[in-house]
């Protein structure tokens, strides 16, 4: 997928459905992208803010929790509360961080460590955080794929077209 | 230059209300400045301040005091050029540092002391001193962590928020955008003119494959071409290579041009080549003829005024006779007139008569010969006469037969040259008819016939050439589909290309860029928290250090029992607070103002001297300290900042009598400058010395 593709199907979910209801389909999307390339997702918060949690299949103590953020500026807010969050989910083993991504011709998700983080906010283009390269490149090129495959149920129905996809990949 | 510095004396002129130089010491440990108010303080006071920071001094965003907004250097009576000199002393020995003129001056500065520091630590101004209880928390936070010692780390964050500003990578995410949208723009309408093409294509019955529709279409080319030229018996001409399929049917037009020029259309226009020369020799004929029977009309008609050349030729023959007749006649009358002549002379010469025969008288002979002589001429003068006007007329006569017989001969010749033309456009039209118009053929007629004929067969050739031309149009029409595919394909790969400009060398290394940036000024921030950070925590430790210096100096100014301890939350941006027994409450919530300044005076004192080696001034300005101070809490003001001085340099700046009565009353080496009061008729005010004692 190019990314003028890409960038039109971002654009679609906003004009459909809203950019709060977008924010959360990108966030399912980007959950089952972890999912396409071997994560489980452990705990999705979708309700309450826009994070999830994961891990890794066949090692299951790598394990992530991300916060995903999208925006159609410069940068995406970071705020205290944010950061005691991470620290929380910290202790319990995860790595934690941002995931965010741009609505914009170029856009990827980038994945930014938490360490990196600071209020009040954290300019897109700073990239994904050293180390976590590979992992972007992986998710990025899945979510691709997902695009092509569930974006159009994802326009036509929403979250709820993403709902049992989201349920196979907790199992 | 180092080591720490002390004041020791300031000279001021044409500085704000110092009109003439004045001569301040301020080398002792304490140092009054009284004057009523308006009689010029403050003037010298910032004099300093603006001797060892004239730029920032000046500017209303470094130093946030309000009163100052209108703040100018100049002196306020006139256009003399400001000037002051400040002297400090150290352990080195003495640095003395001139600012003259109302620009700031340039150079190094002779101290490490900041601005900020100078503000915070040294110069206590009575808003820095409200600042504390009342003012915003931020500012109220910096103000502590300097006074805490932490002036470096402040410093340091603010440098590197300022480098992370100087990125400036907003303008940098900016630019990307801007070309980011600029591509997307670029490619959307790449997009749409293929899809436009796309759709062309398809609205000439061609389908996807393009490429594969683009070859078909060369093809049917290529079979009508042959066909219309197996048609004509004449070889295939060369069709153009298929690629590249855009601009296939422009090269395709000579090839076609070549083709129409073969055919029915060659047949066409020898047809229209032999009507045009059959028309041309007709009207040649017609006008020769015309010529002809015009000539031979002048003639007639010549004739008939003139008659024919034989006649007039005799009328000029008998005209030639009469007048040979008259000549002679003319010449049988000059004889005659010589021998009358001669008779009469004779007669003249003879005797004289004597008688008149008639009259019978004598007559003169002479007067017989005169009269007879003068009858004779007259006669003979008279038919003389005659003669020669007939030999005129027989000469005009002759003249006008001759002009006319040279007009008829005239006409005749060019009747000649007439028939003669006549004669060679009839060759010519026999020519282009291609036969001999027999004797009692019309010329015209024939022509004429043969006309009608060939534009009979032009009308049938001329619809051939519309059939033949249509066809080649239809395949020119073919040629133009694949001209179509090749847009297509020239918008497909502007699409590609557009499309590969993200994977390019130069606009990875552009992202890459923006990235480095990016982080770059992420690694600043974080720099810059932890200097933040850092500067809190240092404030935090030095604090303690100083808690107990504050509540004494508190209880000292107050005399206040009833709360024990007097607080600084870190944790609540230096919040003041006072303990009570059972709670704490901010001291703006519990204390009067002359209570609210004390333990500002104390906070601001306290710290003074509890870390005095945090910059390289080792002195305190105190400007106006009791302002709003009971008499007794001033007078008691005066013995803190006397004990103050035994370990800092201290200059304080009063109007109130009850505080220098306590200063003055100090053990303390001092020196106590008096200034003169204003002039009430000044409208401003004028710094005059009283004395310096």
């Amino acid at each position: 997928m190019d990314d003028a593709a890409r960038h039109q199907w971002l654009v679609r979910f906003g004009e459909r459905h809203g950019a709060g209801v977008r924010g959360k389909i990108l966030q399912r999307l980007l959950e089952l992208a972890f999912a396409r390339i071997g994560f489980r997702l452990v705990d999705e918060r979708i309700a309450e803010g826009i994070d999830f949690d994961i891990e890794y299949r066949a090692d299951p103590g790598e394990r992530y929790s991300f916060e995903a953020r999208t925006t159609e500026g410069d940068s995406v807010a970071v705020k205290t509360e944010d950061l005691n969050q991470m620290k929380g989910r910290a202790g319990e083993g995860y790595s934690t961080g941002f995931a965010a991504i741009r609505v914009s011709p170029g856009c990827r998700w980038i994945l930014v460590k938490r360490s990196w983080l600071l209020p009040p906010d954290l300019r897109v283009s700073v990239g994904t955080s050293p180390g976590w390269e590979d992992l972007a490149d992986r998710v990025n090129d899945s979510f691709d794929q997902l695009l092509e495959t569930l974006g159009p149920v994802a326009l036509r129905n929403g979250l709820k077209g993403l709902k049992m996809h989201v349920d196979n990949a907790m199992l | 230059m180092t080591g720490r510095f002390r004041l020791h004396s300031l000279q001021v002129s044409g500085f704000r209300g110092a009109r003439e130089k004045i001569t301040v010491p301020l080398d002792k440990p304490l140092n009054i400045i009284a004057g009523e108010n308006g009689s010029g303080k403050s003037t010298l006071v910032t004099a300093i301040e603006w001797a060892l920071f004239p730029k920032e001094a000046t500017t209303l965003a470094d130093h946030e005091i309000d009163e100052r907004r209108s703040w100018e250097v100049k002196h306020v009576h006139g256009d003399q050029q400001p000037s002051v000199e400040l002297t400090l002393s150290s352990d080195g020995g003495q640095t003395c540092i001139r600012q003259q003129g109302v620009k700031a001056g340039k150079g190094k500065s002779a101290i490490r002391c900041g601005y900020q520091d100078f503000k915070s630590l040294t110069h206590v101004h009575q808003e820095t001193l409200r600042d504390f209880l009342v003012g915003t928390p931020k500012p109220r936070e910096e103000m502590f962590q300097r006074l805490l010692g932490a002036g470096w780390a402040q410093d340091l964050k603010g440098a590197l928020e300022q480098a992370g500003k100087k990125l400036n990578c907003t303008g940098a995410d900016q630019r990307v955008n801007q070309l980011d949208q600029l591509l997307n723009a670029r490619m959307s309408e790449a997009h749409r003119l293929l899809e436009q093409a796309e759709a062309d294509a398809r609205s000439v019955g061609l389908a996807r494959p393009w490429d594969q529709a683009g070859e078909t279409q060369v093809q049917i080319v290529n079979s009508s071409i042959e066909a219309v030229c197996s048609e004509l018996g004449i070889p295939a001409p060369a069709v153009p290579l298929a690629e590249p399929l855009r601009s296939f049917s422009s090269r395709l037009t000579p090839v076609l041009q070549e083709l129409r020029g073969l055919g029915p259309t060659s047949k066409h226009t020898q047809l229209s080549d032999r009507k045009l020369r059959l028309e041309t020799a007709r009207q040649a004929y017609s006008t020769a003829d015309g010529g002809v029977k015009a000539a031979e009309q002048d003639l007639r008609k010549a004739r008939e005024q003139a008659g024919g050349e034989a006649e007039v030729a005799g009328q000029l023959g008998g005209l030639a006779q009469e007048q040979q007749q008259v000549e002679r006649d003319l010449e049988s009358l000059s004889k005659e007139r010589a021998l009358l002549g001669k008779a009469l002379d004779y007669l003249e010469s003879q005797p004289e008569a004597n008688q008149c025969p008639v009259c019978l008288q004598l007559i003169p002979r002479t007067e017989l010969v005169v009269a007879l002589r003068r009858r004779v001429e007259t006669a003979l003068s008279q038919q003389e006469r005659t003669l020669r006007t007939r030999l005129g007329e027989i000469g005009e006569q002759a003249g006008r037969l001759r002009k006319a017989q040279e007009l008829l001969q005239n006409l005749s010749a060019q009747r000649e040259l007439a028939v003669r033309r006549l004669g060679e456009q009839r060759n010519k039209l026999e020519e282009v008819l291609g036969r001999a118009v027999r004797e009692h053929e019309d010329p015209l007629a024939v022509a004429d016939a043969e006309i009608q004929a060939v534009k009979a067969e032009l009308d049938v050739i001329a619809r051939a050439v519309e059939d033949f031309h249509r066809r080649l149009n239809a395949v020119q029409t073919e040629a133009q589909k694949v001209d179509r595919v090749g847009q297509i394909g020239q918008h497909q790969e502007r699409v590609d290309k557009l499309g590969e400009t993200r994977d390019t060398p130069e606009w990875q290394a552009m992202l890459a860029a923006q990235r480095a940036l990016s982080q770059r000024e992420q690694f600043l921030k974080h720099a810059s928290t932890i200097a933040g950070e850092l500067a809190a925590e240092l404030a935090r430790q030095n604090l303690d250090q100083a808690r107990a210096t504050i509540t004494d100096l508190y209880h000292k100014l107050t005399r206040r029992t009833d709360f024990p301890e007097v607080r600084i939350n870190p944790d609540q941006k230096y919040e003041i607070t006072v303990q009570r027994e059972k709670s704490t409450q901010a001291v703006t919530a519990v204390l009067n103002t002359t209570d609210l300044n004390a333990v500002a005076i104390a906070v601001i004192a306290g710290m003074a001297v509890t870390f005095p080696e945090v910059h390289d001034l080792d002195f305190l300005i105190l400007d106006d300290p009791s302002q709003g101070m009971d008499p007794e809490v001033a007078q008691r003001l005066g013995e803190v900042i006397s004990e103050l001085s035994e370990k800092i340099q201290v200059v304080v700046t009063t109007p109130d009598p009850d505080l220098l009565g306590a200063l003055e009353r100090s053990p303390r080496l001092k020196n106590v400058i008096r200034l003169k009061p204003r002039d009430p008729a000044s409208a401003v005010p004028c710094v005059r010395l009283e004395s310096v004692v």
